[in-house]
Formats: structure tokens, sequence, C-alpha cells
């Protein structure tokens, strides 16, 4: 057995006298200082954690338990019933707000409506002339402006 | 394992409302969690047993949060051990060794470092001044380094099962369990120079 197997059995199985090791770490717990001193190590302080203080709760836990529950609970309650009531404050102010933008909508809108449009439909019917649309030339005309031969 | 399928059991009814399963639940792990709080918040704390029972308070209003990808014991420990740092962290300060380092307290340490003088015998209150002294001794380290030796060698967690609760690799509890270690052996370095030879052994 080695060192590094000995260490995996000790992390594994806790500290343990040899007396009660397996054969095979019994062995290698004899024969290798280095590992007598690392399990006394731990040994000494498996003695040394169960001296700690004994800590028990004094009593049953479950009353005061149930008691922080149903506080929650009653805390929660009075909340959400806290938010009911905001709430229902706020409907009316809430339905002023919407009538309110409602209304300068409404206004905006119409007065939007009253204004004179640029370009009517009655008027492009009137005179063709006014309807937008592309120059009047000829194409080619046009691409002979562009390529700059408009001249040659 | 019927142990177990029992406590998914009370969960799960629980889970929908019944208080009495959760009382179950509570009275099976309020031992373990006050002695968790105590070692953590170390003992003399005036507030073991209102963090204890807000744990579990806690716990009742997080069920529906539980997924049982662990058991119910290794996530009540974890609300524990965060309900207890949380604690920590709003009134920090630990008291130094050498306050409670009686000569009967010393005596009692070196006592174990010889298995052979068995300690039956001790008087009472040697025995009490080590028990503080050990007590005092794991108060006095940071609060991680605390956290891990009391889940390790004081409630007997593998190291997997540490890294499972406070939810960090095998590596880093390893590495803060040994700087735990360290702490111990130079804090008690003075009682027990014999201790600090013992270093070398260190895994």
């Amino acid at each position: 057995m080695k060192c590094e197997t000995f260490e995996a059995w000790l992390e594994r199985e806790g500290p343990a006298p040899p007396e009660r090791m397996p054969e095979e770490v019994a062995t290698h717990h004899r024969a290798c200082p280095r590992c007598r001193a690392l399990l006394e190590e731990e040994l000494f302080w498996g003695r040394f954690f169960a001296a700690a203080p004994a800590v028990a709760p004094p009593g049953p836990m479950w009353p005061g338990v149930a008691a922080g529950i149903e506080k929650w609970m009653e805390r929660a309650e009075s909340f959400s019933s806290a938010l009911v009531r905001v709430g229902l404050r706020l409907v009316p102010v809430f339905a002023v707000v919407l009538l309110l933008l409602g209304a300068a909508a409404i206004w905006s809108g119409s007065a939007l409506g009253l204004r004179e449009p640029a370009l009517s439909i009655a008027s492009l019917a009137d005179d063709p002339s006014a309807r937008p649309g592309p120059p009047n030339e000829e194409p080619d005309t046009i691409l002979d402006r562009w390529v700059g031969a408009a001249g040659e | 394992m019927a142990r177990a399928e029992e406590e998914r059991g009370w969960v799960r009814r629980a889970r929908e409302g019944d208080p009495g399963a959760y009382r179950l639940l509570v009275e099976r792990y309020q031992s373990r969690i006050y002695r968790l709080v105590a070692r953590i918040l170390g003992q003399g704390h005036e507030g073991i047993e209102d963090v204890a029972q807000e744990v579990f308070v806690k716990a009742y209003f997080s069920l529906k949060k539980f997924r049982e990808d662990a058991s119910f014991g290794t996530w009540v420990y974890r609300i524990a051990v965060n309900q207890s740092r949380d604690t920590l962290r709003r009134e920090p300060g630990t008291i130094p060794l050498d306050e409670v380092a009686s000569q009967e307290s010393v005596e009692a340490l070196r006592g174990l470092l010889r298995p052979s003088d068995s300690q039956e015998g001790d008087p009472p209150g040697r025995s009490e001044g080590l028990r503080a002294l050990v007590g005092r001794a794991v108060a006095g380290l940071p609060e991680r380094m605390r956290v891990v030796v009391t889940l390790k060698d004081m409630e007997g967690f593998s190291y997997q099962d540490v890294s499972r609760i406070l939810r960090c690799s095998v590596g880093t509890v390893k590495s803060r369990h040994a700087r735990a270690r360290e702490r111990l052996r130079k804090a008690l370095s003075p009682y027990v120079p014999d201790l600090l030879g013992r270093k070398s052994h260190e895994v």
C-alpha cells in the first residue's frame, strides 16, 4: 500500500485506532512513520472536536417555528390587503386619468381634422399637372445629363 | 433508504400545505440545525434560537423552490449556514483564545495529545475548561473556515457533503479545511507546542 492509498482510506473511513484497521492498512501504518504521525494527528483532532461543548435546543422548536410561519403569513396577508386597498383607491384616479387622456386625444384629433390638406384628391382630379410624378422629360435626356453628354 | 423515502413524503405533504408533515421535518432536524447555528455563531450568542427558528420558517416558505436533487437535510443545512452567515455579517468580531485558556483547560488539551491518559478521571472543572477552550478556538476562526470545520470535523460530513451544502468545489472545501487546521494549530501552539511539529504531516 502507498501513502496516498492510506490517506484516501483515512479520508473515507475517518481516523480509527490501528486495531480496527483492515490488515493491509494496519501493515502500512506499522511500517510508515509519516502515516503513523498523520493518523495520530487525525486522532488528536477527533478528540479535540469531541471535547467541544454539547449543544442542544432548550426545548421543542416547533411552537416557535409555527408562530414564525403564522406571523409571516399575517404579514403577507396584511401586505396584500393593503395593496388591494391602495389599488381600490387608485382605480378612480386611473379612470380620471384615462378619461383625460381620451379627451385630449379626441381634441387633438379633431384639431388636426380642421386643417386644410396641402394636396387634396379633388384638386388632383381637377388639375392633372399638379399631380406629383416623374419630370416631364425624355428618359434619354435625363441619362445624357447624368453622364455629362448633354453638350456633345 | 426508508428514512429518505419517508422524508420525501413529508416534504411533498408539507409543500401541499400540511403543517403536520412540516412539523415532523422540524422535529427531525431541530437538534442538528440548532447545533450547527450555535457552532457557527459561537456559543453564548444570544440569537441562536431565533436564527435556528428563522431557518425553518425560511425553509417552509421556500419549499416550492426546493428541487429534490439534494436531500432536505442538505438543503436546510445550506439555509442554516447562510442564515448564520448573514447574522455574523451584521455583528463581526471574535474573542481571542487567551481569554479562556485557563491552566486546567491547557492541561486537558495536552492530555488530548496523550491518548493513553484517560480523560475520564479529569475533574469536572478541567473538562469544562477544555470545552470552553475548544469552543472558543473554533469561534476564533474566520467565518468561512469555521463553517467548514463545523460541518466537517464537528458534524462529521464528508468533503463531498460539505461542498454540496456550501455549493463550492471539493477542492475549495479541502483548502479551507487545511487553512482552518493551520490556524487552530497556531492558536493552540502556545499551550501545546508539540502540535506545531505535526504540521509537516498534513495531507
